[in-house]
C-alpha cells in the first residue's frame, strides 16, 4: 500500500484502530459507544508508524497494517 | 440389478470436528472442559462401517471449484477458477444417467444453483432448498433482521440481513436448512428406493457460515454465562478484531452447526437402512474444505497474502461405506483428493471412466493392489477473473483482490510445502513433527522444498495450467 494512501479510521470498543479505504465504509461501522465515535482520515504511513497492528479492512478481509507495507 | 450411490457433502466441515478422526481438539471450550469437544454420533457410527480416509486433501478451493473437481474428476485449479460449468465439461450425473442410473440432487448450497452456474445439469431431478445466505430469495422489508454485533465484525451486513430475512419463518429444528435439505432427500428415497440404480447427491451449505444453529445445539458448546456479541458471519482475515470470548462463541456456534448436521445425516442413514438400501448402496460422506477459527491468527477463508492453505483448510473428512463391507472400520492412510471421487463412483457403478478424468479410482488402493495413488496432494485456487468475482465473493467469501495469484500447497505424508508466487516467501512444514504448522523449516530443509517445488511445476504442466500461471511459481 502506498504510504500516502488515505485511510478512514474508527475506534472499536477497546480503543483499537480499525481502518477502511473509504469514509463511507468507516462511517457505517462507527460504534457510538466507543470512547471516540468519530471517523478520522489518516495516511497509511501514519497508521504504520503509530499502530502497525491496527486492522485494515480491504479486499473483504482484515490485514494488520504492517502486512500491507 | 444396478447398485446405488449416495453422496453426502457438508460444506466447510473440519476434519477435527468429527470424533471418528481422533484429532486432538484444536482449542478448549470454556465451561465445557470435561465434556466431548464435539458430538458427532451419527458420523462416528458411519465411520465404524466405512473406510475413513485420513489424508484426504482438497484440490480446487473453495465451493464451486471443489464441486467442479467432483463433477469432472479434474484438478480445476490448475487452469480455471470459480465459474459455471462449461458446456464441454464431462460430468458425473450425465455419465451415470447415460448408463441407466436415475440421478437426483438436493441442495441448499446457494452457488450451485445461482445465476448460470447450472450444477443441476444432468440430474433427472433436483431441488434447491431456498434461503441460505446470499440466496436472493425473500425481499419483504417488514421482516426484522436484528444483528447483535458491531458492524465491522460482520463479513457482509447486507448479506446477513438477507439471510435473516430468508429465515424469518423458521420455528423448529426441522425448519433449518440442512434439516430441510436432508428431509427432501429422505422423501425422495421413499419414492425412489426401488429404482434400478440411482445416484443421489445431497449438498448442504451447513456448517458453512452464517453460524446459526438451533439454541439447543449451541448450549452444548457455548460458555454458559456468555453475554457478548453474536457474530454469526465473522469477517475474514486477521482474527483479533474479535475478543477471545467472542472467538470462543463463534467456535461454539460452528460446533452447534456441526452437531445439527450430524443429527440429520443420522436421520438420513436411518432412512437408508429402513428402506433396505445398505446392501446395495455406496455411501460417500465428505466436505470441501475447512474454515479457520483463529488458527494461525486467522478467521474464515482469507485470501491474498493471507491466503495460505494450512491443514485445517486442506485436510478434509472423507468416508466411504461399501455395501459389501469392504474396508469397514479401516483407516486408509495414503493421500487421496476430490478428483478421485468421480472415477471411484464410476468404477463402482461399472460405468467406463472417460479419458477427460485426471483423478484415479480409489478401489485399487482400497483393495491393496497399490500402496498409494499419489505421492503428493496439490491444493489451491485459480485467481478469479472479474466476470465471476461478485458471485464468488458474495457466496463463499472469496476474499482478496481479483486476479491475485495465491500460494499453492503441496502435501506429502511428511511435508506441507507452501509455494508462494513471485517474491512472496514460500514455507515448508514438517508435518510428522509439527502437525500444527508452527515452524517454517524451509531454511533447514532446502532440498526437500526444492523437490516439492519441482513436483508442483510438473503437476501444473501435466494438468494443463497456462504457461503464465506456471511461470508465477517457478
Amino acid at each position: 500500500m502506498d504510504p500516502d494512501t488515505a485511510l478512514y479510521v474508527i475506534h472499536d470498543r477497546s480503543g483499537r484502530l480499525i481502518a477502511f479505504p473509504t469514509r463511507e465504509e468507516a462511517e457505517a461501522c462507527v460504534i457510538s459507544e466507543a470512547d471516540d465515535p468519530t471517523v478520522q482520515e489518516r495516511s497509511f504511513a501514519w497508521l504504520l508508524e503509530n499502530a502497525p497492528k491496527a486492522l485494515v479492512r480491504i479486499y473483504y478481509q482484515y490485514y494488520w497494517a504492517e502486512e500491507l507495507a | 440389478m444396478k447398485q446405488n450411490v449416495i453422496v453426502i457433502m457438508n460444506d466447510s466441515l473440519r476434519r477435527d470436528h468429527i470424533n471418528a478422526y481422533h484429532v486432538p481438539p484444536p482449542w478448549k471450550r470454556p465451561g465445557h472442559e470435561d465434556e466431548p469437544f464435539i458430538r458427532t454420533p451419527s458420523l462416528d457410527a458411519l465411520a465404524e462401517e466405512a473406510m475413513r480416509f485420513d489424508r484426504a486433501y482438497i484440490a480446487s478451493y473453495p465451493t464451486i471449484p471443489n464441486r467442479t473437481d467432483l463433477y469432472t474428476g479434474r484438478y480445476g485449479f490448475a487452469y480455471r477458477g470459480w465459474q459455471p460449468l462449461e458446456p464441454k465439461d464431462v460430468i458425473l450425473p450425465e455419465l451415470a444417467g447415460a448408463h441407466g442410473y436415475t440421478t437426483a440432487l438436493f441442495f441448499d448450497t446457494p452457488p450451485l444453483g445461482a445465476g448460470n452456474y447450472n450444477f443441476m445439469r444432468g440430474f433427472d431431478a433436483w431441488r434447491w432448498i431456498r434461503g441460505q445466505h446470499g440466496d436472493r430469495y425473500i425481499t419483504d422489508p417488514r421482516v426484522p433482521t436484528p444483528i447483535d454485533a458491531d458492524r465491522h465484525k460482520i463479513r457482509s451486513w447486507e448479506g446477513t440481513q438477507r439471510y435473516l430475512r430468508n429465515q424469518a419463518n423458521r420455528e423448529y429444528e426441522k425448519d433449518y436448512l440442512a434439516p430441510r435439505t436432508i428431509t427432501a432427500a429422505m422423501e425422495w428415497l421413499e419414492k425412489n428406493y426401488m429404482q434400478d440404480g440411482f445416484l443421489l447427491w445431497i449438498d448442504t451449505w451447513d456448517p458453512h457460515e452464517p453460524f446459526d444453529p438451533p439454541p439447543h445445539y449451541l448450549t452444548l458448546y457455548d460458555k454458559p454465562d456468555y453475554q457478548g456479541q453474536h457474530i454469526i458471519f465473522p469477517q475474514y482475515g486477521r482474527a483479533d478484531y474479535m475478543t477471545p470470548e467472542e472467538l470462543d462463541h463463534v467456535r461454539a456456534l460452528y460446533a452447534g452447526e456441526v452437531t445439527m448436521v450430524d443429527t440429520w445425516v443420522g436421520y438420513l442413514l436411518d432412512t437408508v437402512k429402513r428402506l433396505g438400501l445398505l446392501d446395495n448402496t455406496l455411501i460417500i460422506h465428505m466436505s470441501d474444505h475447512g474454515h479457520l477459527f483463529g488458527d494461525h491468527g486467522l478467521e474464515g477463508k482469507p485470501g491474498g497474502q493471507l491466503g495460505t492453505l494450512f491443514e485445517p483448510t486442506t485436510r478434509i473428512p472423507l468416508m466411504i461405506r461399501h455395501p459389501g463391507g469392504t474396508g469397514a472400520g479401516q483407516c486408509i492412510e495414503p493421500i487421496v483428493q476430490p478428483p478421485d471421487i468421480l472415477p471411484t463412483i464410476l468404477d463402482f457403478l461399472d460405468v467406463p471412466i472417460p479419458n477427460t478424468v485426471q483423478g484415479r479410482s480409489l478401489w485399487p488402493l482400497v483393495n491393496g493392489e497399490v500402496d498409494r495413488l499419489h505421492e503428493c496432494a496439490f491444493s489451491g485456487r485459480y485467481p478469479l477473473g472479474t466476470m465471476y468475482s461478485y458471485t464468488a465473493t458474495s457466496f463463499d467469501g472469496w476474499a482478496g483482490p481479483d486476479r491475485i495469484t495465491e500460494p499453492l500447497t503441496v502435501t506429502t505424508e511428511e511435508w506441507a510445502f507452501i509455494c508462494a508466487p513471485g517474491s512472496w516467501p514460500s514455507h515448508l512444514y514438517k508435518l510428522d513433527q509439527d502437525p500444527n504448522q508452527d515452524r517454517n523449516v524451509i531454511d533447514v530443509y532446502p532440498h526437500a522444498a526444492a523437490s516439492l517445488h519441482e513436483r508442483l511445476i510438473e503437476f501444473l504442466e501435466a494438468m494443463g495450467a497456462p504457461a503464465d500461471r506456471v511461470e508465477k511459481f517457478r
